[in-house]
């Protein structure tokens, strides 16, 4: 009932678990030092995770070091700032409560992903070959596995830097995938439940802890406004679907009903039982922090105390690194951070504005340069792709939005009543904050769209993806913060926030879509959807390429089977998923050209013209799968066979190897 | 702590300019640098007089006096290496003595920010790995104004400026002939004394024509072969003013001029230099003084060069002691406002012109680009095949034959024939393809380098290599830049594959065809493009 591993699994965990305690317990005098009176445990929770995952990419970016031997150096980096600032105090019981609460939902996320183990299906394949890419690279950018002898050009480093938790627990790849999710999870739940509570710490110890609970259940386990309306309401709602899916209520503006305009309004809890390790999702924890190191400035600001160099620099450095992880996190934390100067240049403070406008700017300056220096490693080796900024083709009809917001509306509202009220502002001006900051990112969508590869009728689904991703986190957490002043007045006060609490609670209207039982924890095993190419894909995992070479499997579409030994080995493919790559490359060309020399590779009569293409991208081995002979019913497998041997062979088919100088230059 | 600060920047800036200095793993790499080291190989019993004037005596026999209690002074790769190891340490004495002149105009702040600038300029840590003599000009500046400056605070007397300047003027003549301009540093020096002007005079009627002595002491070819060495410096000002056409300057045919030179400025200094520099020209007039024979060297300095049509970068040298003590001066002078966005972008600005000389100095520990082609090229062309190669570059050729491609032919069939012929292509620099197309020296090469990267030859490339550092091409030179800020040490090589192997004839009729866009930032974008 509890869920149970193998041995062998179980060792993995709780090698895990333990590098995290000690990242923890090295990483939170540095959180200290950063949001004072802000941080703690879970500050240094968040901070570990992320400090002992980059230090070994920035690493290898500079190539100091391998990117395996250098896998420790982020722990490392933590013990001498540590030992710089100081273990104690040491809090003994915030610690253990702390791991307690953080097993807790570490095995919680470890059931949602075990649930549906395999990695496959949407973008995990795409997740996989980042992963399994970075934990096979000495240097960073890795090799794109989908892309045979170019770097990954897209926003690798959150994958990078799950690879570096790998080595550092001594976990392949697909495995650390499993545990990596579990993580994000837990960290979600609590980064969530600390924004939460921060902004309702005014109002005493208890309101905290019960709201930031609130946040962090509805941060893994709540849906949207969708959710409550299209169960609880289902008969009122004009709906041109059956039933409830829960992918519904990410799909909604566009699909129900059917609309020239479709856009995601995805959320985190969604996220985690699909189960991707996408940017998003990646940047999560990294986004609470930096949230609540904004929140921490601005209360602080507000008090007359203004930010010091090592806090400018910390929110800086996290700017740059959200750049490296999911560039839409820039944009968004650069916003609130923003929302947040304005605040602190407005408002009357003991400080005169000369000075406080030095020191913002100061402040700024120093934020600005971190960012760009935390970022330049990953910028000297990516080509960007976007297309520009453009007005939105669409809006959404207003009830729609209605719809996707309503559970957090009647919260917000309490915001302008409590202070038409005349409650007192510098307590509710940080909650006011982050509500404005997610009004913000709900409202940039119906107005301007990050152009792609994508047709008119998904133009503005990705930008409203990754922005209604972040407005969930930052509403539910202003709404629900703001219930503490509403609650705490009493009265006719406390029916009203109780009414404004009911439809947020009632986004758990989700949970049963979302959760698993925690018997689905029975093994980390990922790969069993391969079925009988498993030995396949474990022998292409061995195989030694040199630098320069390649293997070649069969090309593919996005989000279908294809391109699996390049995704689950890391191992570079002459093409992995098509349409990925056209975006990545920002050019449909060389994917398609690429696309069309292996389907020529392995069809061809013409030995020469196989020849000519094995040449130009250096391929070594061959893969004759599953997957090949379904794609290619005409395979010239006589021809393929005669340009080497077979290194390879089981019930999922053969490797062959090219032998050098079998196709000269 | 301000005390062990600046012997720390100072042994910072020897390791920087003393580490990597063997960037081209021995192949001499550096064309200018070659020059002087086969000049200097020649030299010895019979040639005491160097045929080469293009430096001048003292440039050739510094290296060849210092390599000669180490190893065979008539060994290229012996001159190289002392050449390279004496240009470091000149750069390493300049980072001093600009901080030295900062102190003694702003104090000790100033003179760590300078230190600073200075150690990790990345202009200065290039020129120290070349064997030119760019490092040595440099010093040489520097120490003048240095000079100056303790002479005007009565740190030295009449005798001492004269003497040291007549030193270090003939020194600077010996190495090269336009280091004579850096008499106005002395001579503005002594404009704006408010000394007595009499003894001064008295000592430069004694000072000159001992300059003038020493100058042809460094300088002996002008005594014993007048004719070549005034026949190479009007060969050298016919370059210089545009009169003369060679291949180095067709890069300046689209113009030059002082708002390219500034630009240049502004790119080496990552533009944070220039902004403080300009800043640091708001000097207290009680430090006025001390700055005018840096700076009116300057200003006459780039008065003559910035109208020059080759504006090669190296010409720039000669500035960049007033230049980088001119941006330690501005940014001590920000750091001490008392104003926290001040301090903040003054550390912003020094950190930035730091990470691109660290950035640079970095890039020296990697394999150079030209030898990584060749790997790859020994690897997988097979034996015999044939290698298109430009012409005034320096690929790496992994001994197969090699074809040179004749890009300033305007008969299509010559380029055509070499095509056809070749299995193999290196591109070993921007050289050609970013200065070529457009010219009318060349009239096929925008049609046939908008061909190539279109694919349209049936050539494909197969390979691009690059310097590795830590930022990339964040922090390098771009197109706009000159490009001997990037091709001699890290130029980006392209290796080709003949793979269609069309014939002659198909490939003249192409190369006949209305070009495509071969803008150097279009070819630039297609030599990127993922193959």
């Amino acid at each position: 009932m509890m869920g149970a591993l193998p041995a062998a699994d179980w060792a993995e965990v709780l090698r895990w678990l333990a590098w995290l305690a000690l990242a923890t317990v090295l990483a939170r005098p540095l959180a200290l030092r950063l949001m004072p009176g802000e941080g703690g445990w879970i500050a240094g929770k968040l901070l570990g995770w992320l400090v002992v995952g980059w230090v070994p990419w920035l690493l290898a970016s500079f190539q100091i070091l391998p990117f395996g031997a250098a896998a420790a150096t982020g722990l490392l980096a933590l013990a001498l700032l540590a030992l710089r600032l100081g273990l104690r105090p040491f809090d003994w019981r915030g610690f253990l409560a702390l791991e307690a609460a953080f097993a807790v939902l570490f095995w919680l996320g470890l059931a949602v992903r075990l649930n549906n183990a395999g990695l496959s299906g949407l973008e995990k394949f795409t997740d996989m070959a980042f992963l399994a890419a970075a934990m096979r690279a000495e240097a960073m950018p890795p090799q794109d596995a989908w892309f045979a002898g170019h770097p990954v050009n897209y926003y690798y480093v959150g994958q990078a830097m799950a690879a570096a938790w790998a080595k550092l627990a001594g976990v392949g790849a697909a495995h650390g995938y499993q545990l990596a999710m579990a993580t994000l999870f837990a960290l979600t739940a609590l980064g969530a439940g600390l924004l939460t509570a921060r902004l309702a710490a005014p109002w005493g110890r208890r309101m905290q802890a019960v709201l930031g609970g609130t946040a962090g259940l509805l941060a893994v386990y709540g849906g949207n406004g969708h959710s409550v309306l299209y169960q609880l309401v289902r008969g009122w709602m004009p709906t041109t679907k059956d039933s409830f899916y829960y992918p519904d209520s990410t799909r909604f503006i566009g699909f129900d009903p059917e609309g020239p305009d479709k856009a995601f309004t995805e959320f985190t809890s969604y996220a985690y039982t699909v189960g991707d390790m996408h940017a998003h999702v990646l940047a999560t924890p990294l986004f609470l922090l930096a949230a609540v190191l904004v929140l921490s400035i601005l209360r602080r600001g507000l008090a007359g105390a203004l930010p010091g160099p090592v806090q400018a620099a910390g929110f800086g450095w996290m700017l740059g690194v959200a750049f490296t992880v999911n560039s839409w996190d820039l944009a968004i934390l650069g916003l609130m951070a923003l929302v947040a100067l304005a605040v602190l240049l407005a408002r009357p403070s003991p400080l005169p504005f000369r000075i406080r406008a030095d020191g913002l700017g100061g402040a700024a300056v120093i934020a600005l340069a971190a960012a760009a220096l935390a970022a330049a490693p990953f910028l000297a080796g990516f080509r960007p792709f976007a297309e520009g900024i453009a007005a939105a083709p669409a809006r959404t009809p207003p009830w729609q939005l209605l719809v996707v917001w309503g559970h957090v509306l009647p919260a917000l509202l309490l915001i302008p009543a409590l202070a038409l009220a005349r409650a007192p502002a510098p307590p509710l001006l940080p909650i006011t904050v982050m509500a404005a900051a997610g009004l913000l990112l709900v409202a940039l969508p119906e107005t301007l769209y990050l152009k792609d590869i994508y047709g008119a009728d998904f133009a503005r689904a990705n930008t409203m993806f990754k922005l209604a991703f972040r407005a969930q986190t930052l509403l539910v957490a202003a709404g629900l913060a703001v219930l503490a002043p509403v609650l705490a007045r009493r009265g006719g006060w406390t029916l009203a926030g109780l009414a404004a609490l009911a439809p947020l609670v009632a986004t758990l209207a989700y949970l049963p879509h979302v959760q698993a039982p925690l018997s689905t924890i029975r093994s980390l095993d990922g790969l069993a959807f391969l079925g009988n190419e498993r030995a396949l894909i474990e022998a292409a995992d061995r195989l030694p390429l040199a630098p320069g070479e390649a293997l070649v499997e069969a090309s593919s579409d996005a989000f279908t089977g294809g391109a699996r030994v390049s995704a689950m080995t890391g191992q570079p493919a002459v093409i992995g998923w098509t349409g990925h790559e056209w975006l990545w490359r920002g050019a449909a060309g060389p994917a398609l050209a690429r696309a069309a020399d292996v389907d020529l590779f392995y069809t061809t009569a013409d030995p020469a013209a196989r020849c000519r293409i094995a040449a130009r991208y250096g391929i070594r081995y061959v893969i004759l799968g599953r997957e090949e002979r379904a794609r290619y019913p005409e395979l010239d497998e006589a021809g393929l066979r005669a340009l080497g041997a077979e290194v390879h062979a089981s019930a999922g088919g053969s490797i062959l190897r090219i032998p050098p100088g079998a196709c000269p230059g | 702590m301000s005390r062990g600060l600046l012997p720390a920047l100072l042994l910072a800036a020897l390791v920087l300019r003393l580490q990597g200095l063997d960037w081209d793993q021995g192949r001499g790499l550096h064309p200018d640098e070659g020059n002087l080291v086969r000049a200097a190989a020649a030299l010895g019993p019979g040639r005491w007089i160097p045929a080469f004037h293009a430096y001048n005596d003292l440039a050739l026999w510094l290296p060849k006096l210092a390599a000669a209690p180490f190893c065979d002074t008539s060994a290229e790769p012996c001159l190289r290496a002392a050449a390279r190891v004496l240009s470091a340490l000149f750069s390493a004495v300049s980072v001093w003595a600009m901080a030295a002149i900062a102190l003694r105009l702003a104090g000790q702040p100033a003179m760590l920010a300078t230190a600073l600038i200075a150690a990790t300029s990345a202009p200065l840590i290039q020129w120290a790995h070349f064997g030119t003599t760019e490092s040595a000009l440099v010093l040489l500046t520097a120490l003048l104004w240095l000079q100056a400056l303790r002479w005007q605070r009565g740190e030295i007397g009449n005798s001492g400026l004269a003497l040291t300047s007549a030193l270090l003027l003939a020194a600077g003549f010996g190495i090269k002939t336009s280091a004579l301009a850096a008499a106005v540093i002395p001579l503005a020096a002594l404009a704006v004394t408010r000394r007595p002007l009499g003894p001064s005079l008295r000592t430069l009627a004694w000072a000159l024509p001992l300059t003038a002595a020493l100058a042809l002491a460094a300088v002996p070819s002008l005594i014993f072969a007048p004719a070549d060495w005034l026949a190479v410096m009007r060969f050298e000002r016919g370059v210089v003013d545009g009169s003369l056409e060679v291949f180095w300057t067709r890069q300046f045919a689209a113009g030059s001029g002082p708002l390219f030179q500034l630009r240049q400025l502004w790119g080496a200094t990552a533009g944070a230099g220039l902004a403080l520099a300009a800043l640091g020209l708001l000097a207290p007039a009680d430090r006025l003084r001390g700055l005018v024979p840096g700076l009116a060297f300057a200003l006459v300095y780039a008065g003559l060069s910035f109208g020059w049509h080759a504006a090669f970068f190296r010409y720039l040298a000669p500035l960049f002691p007033a230049l980088l003590v001119l941006a330690g001066l501005g940014a001590a002078r920000l750091l001490a406002l008392p104003s926290q966005t001040a301090r903040a972008l003054a550390g912003a600005g020094l950190a930035l012109m730091a990470v691109t000389g660290l950035d640079l100095a970095a890039s020296y520990q990697a394999t150079d680009p030209r030898v990584l082609a060749e790997a790859a090229l020994r690897t997988r062309a097979a034996p015999g095949a044939r290698l298109a190669v430009e012409p005034y570059d320096s690929p790496q050729t992994a001994g197969l034959e090699t074809l040179v491609l004749p890009l300033e032919d305007p008969d299509p069939a010559a380029l055509a024939g070499v095509l056809a012929a070749s299995d193999w292509m290196l591109v070993a620099s921007r050289r050609n393809w970013a200065v070529l197309p457009g010219h009318p020296a060349a009239p096929l090469a925008c049609g046939y380098y908008a061909a190539l990267t279109a694919g349209d030859l049936g050539w494909r490339p197969v390979a691009l290599f690059r310097r590795a550092s830590p930022f990339g091409p964040l922090l390098q030179p771009d197109l706009a830049a000159e490009e001997t800020r990037s091709v001699f040490d890290r130029p980006q090589v392209i290796l080709l594959r003949n793979e269609e192997r069309l014939d002659a004839a198909t490939l003249a009729d192409r190369l006949s065809a209305p070009p495509g866009d071969c803008t150097p930032a279009a070819l630039a974008a297609a030599w990127e493009r993922p193959r």
